[in-house]
């Protein structure tokens, strides 16, 4: 039973911080979040290999670079 | 031969880089039949869809991909553990349950208010690891796949291939002094105030705290870790703090820049310098703007390949100076035999791959290893990492990870080093981006 109601409550909790973030993401940070959705940006990767924009912006300031 | 986990993860992990490679291997071969059974391969670099409200969104033609690749890891996977000491059976039937946790994980890290707030796989695979293991149990048949270790050691092998050095001048000179020069300096110095200052008793959880908030988060916290053999109460540690400042640094670095109205190129390379994950790095750059977005993701792009030299930096001041006994001298013979070997397939892959970029023409070096080989490598890197984390917390003791922070020193080490990384950051950018090359500033 004990375990029973642990379980609710770390599934809960897990429920109550992404309300959390759903909720304060309407009045904090909006344009932020703006930015993240219409550019889908995964904030969490860890490795530069991980993100599509790390590998293009590489490619654009080498490119910018080297044209001058 | 006697295989020891150091020569298992490499094999294992020279097995899945030739893998992901087969597609390219197989080419001149020109054959429609083999290029259609290389699908599989494709459908096994897993990644889940983003979804909000409904978890199965994120299934989306992705159930074949997940079956293929547990069958894929138990095979695979299994072969290794055996190599050990594990039997298959025992291995495979445990591996199953560990593998569905870290779907699980995947899933809440790909809901789209946890992907906003930077909450990603590793934070879910822990908490659900030290949730079960600390509230409902783990039963004795489980643990035959608990090989944190051994995951940990082949995703390591993985991203050495990634670390590709040809990237290093990406933005010049200036890059090269902002990435390469401040974050040695800052790792260095908050090593050695964790040892004197503060007192860290433990010199792993030093290390590993100092590399992830210097380096590059979470996969230099790995990277470090392993080579310092750091418990893994350690590397929670290192992570929850690496993961919480993040998602802080993400939000309050482009406000205080925009309050500051400091130039684009500066404030990106500011939180190139100083946020610690590349994807969080990336946003921030980007609510600043494209030009300081370009910035701040090369200078981390930078940085990132600081793991390897790190990761062999530290395995060879441990394997000489920390685990040395008082008053005697250590042989050459005596380092090998103590040095972490799966270091050397992480440099080993490394060294080839950046080799066999520069051999190539940029485009077929974009088309067969970036979007290539490290198409299905990252995939496989991302999984083992997770499967990592679950076996860590279910392995961890709520009560031991808690007296990681007695005294709140880990937190302060953290804090004051990234303290000190926020300032010479800046102070080099400002430097080298403005004083010293100004000329590459005009062209960014």
């Amino acid at each position: 039973m004990k375990r029973l109601l642990k379980t609710i409550l770390f599934f809960g909790a897990i429920l109550i911080l992404q309300q959390g973030i759903h909720h304060s993401s309407q009045f904090f940070f909006e344009e932020e979040r703006n930015v993240i959705d219409t550019n889908n940006m995964e904030p969490s990767l860890f490795f530069y290999t991980d993100s599509e924009h790390a590998l293009n912006a590489e490619k654009k300031v080498r490119n910018q670079i080297n044209e001058q | 031969m006697r295989w020891t986990e150091d020569f298992v993860a490499i094999t294992l992990g020279a097995f899945l880089l030739l893998f992901g490679a087969t597609y390219f291997l197989i080419l001149p071969l020109g054959d429609i039949y083999i290029f259609e059974a290389m699908d599989g391969i494709k459908a096994m670099s897993v990644k889940l869809d983003t979804w909000n409200t409904n978890p199965w969104q994120a299934f989306e033609f992705k159930w074949f991909g997940s079956i293929l690749l547990l069958i894929f890891f138990v095979l695979v996977l299994g072969f290794g553990t055996t190599r050990l000491t594990e039997r298959f059976g025992a291995f495979a039937k445990a591996f199953v349950v560990i593998f569905l946790l870290a779907l699980l994980s995947f899933l809440l890290a790909s809901q789209s208010d946890f992907k906003a707030a930077g909450l990603g796989y590793a934070l879910w695979a822990i908490a659900i690891g030290i949730f079960i293991s600390n509230v409902i149990g783990v039963p004795e048949w489980l643990k035959a796949g608990l090989k944190h270790e051994l995951f940990i050691k082949t995703g390591l092998v993985l991203l050495g291939a990634e670390v590709l050095f040809g990237k290093v001048l990406a933005i010049g000179l200036p890059g090269l002094f902002v990435a390469w020069v401040v974050t040695p300096v800052v790792l260095v110095t908050t090593f050695w105030f964790g040892q004197r200052i503060l007192k860290i008793g433990s010199k792993s959880l030093n290390i590993t705290i100092s590399a992830d908030m210097s380096v590059c988060g979470v996969s230099a916290a790995i990277a470090a870790a392993a080579a310092s053999k750091a418990k893994k109460e350690e590397l929670t540690t290192a992570i929850g703090l690496s993961m919480v400042f993040t998602s802080i640094m993400m939000v309050a670095m482009p406000a205080l820049i925009k309050a500051l109205e400091m130039p684009e190129v500066l404030g990106g390379a500011w939180i190139g310098g100083t946020v610690d994950a590349t994807g969080a790095v990336v946003a921030a750059g980007a609510f600043l703007g494209d030009t300081a977005m370009n910035v701040a993701a090369t200078i981390k792009m930078i940085q990132n390949i600081l793991i390897g030299v790190m990761a062999f930096g530290v395995a060879i001041y441990w394997s000489a100076k920390v685990e040395k006994t008082e008053g005697k001298t250590v042989s050459a013979i005596e380092i090998w035999k103590r040095f972490p070997k799966f270091i050397l397939g992480f440099i080993g892959a490394s060294i080839i791959f950046s080799i066999v970029q520069q051999l190539l023409s940029p485009e077929d070096s974009v088309a067969m290893i970036e979007k290539g080989v490290f198409l299905f490598s990252k995939s496989m890197r991302g999984w083992l990492f997770c499967l990592a984390f679950v076996s860590i917390g279910l392995s961890t003791n709520f009560k031991e990870l808690k007296s990681q922070f007695s005294g709140g020193k880990p937190l302060i080490l953290y804090v004051s080093g990234q303290l000190l990384n926020i300032l010479l950051t800046l102070l080099m950018a400002w430097i080298m981006f403005y004083k010293v090359f100004p000329e590459i500033t005009e062209t960014l």
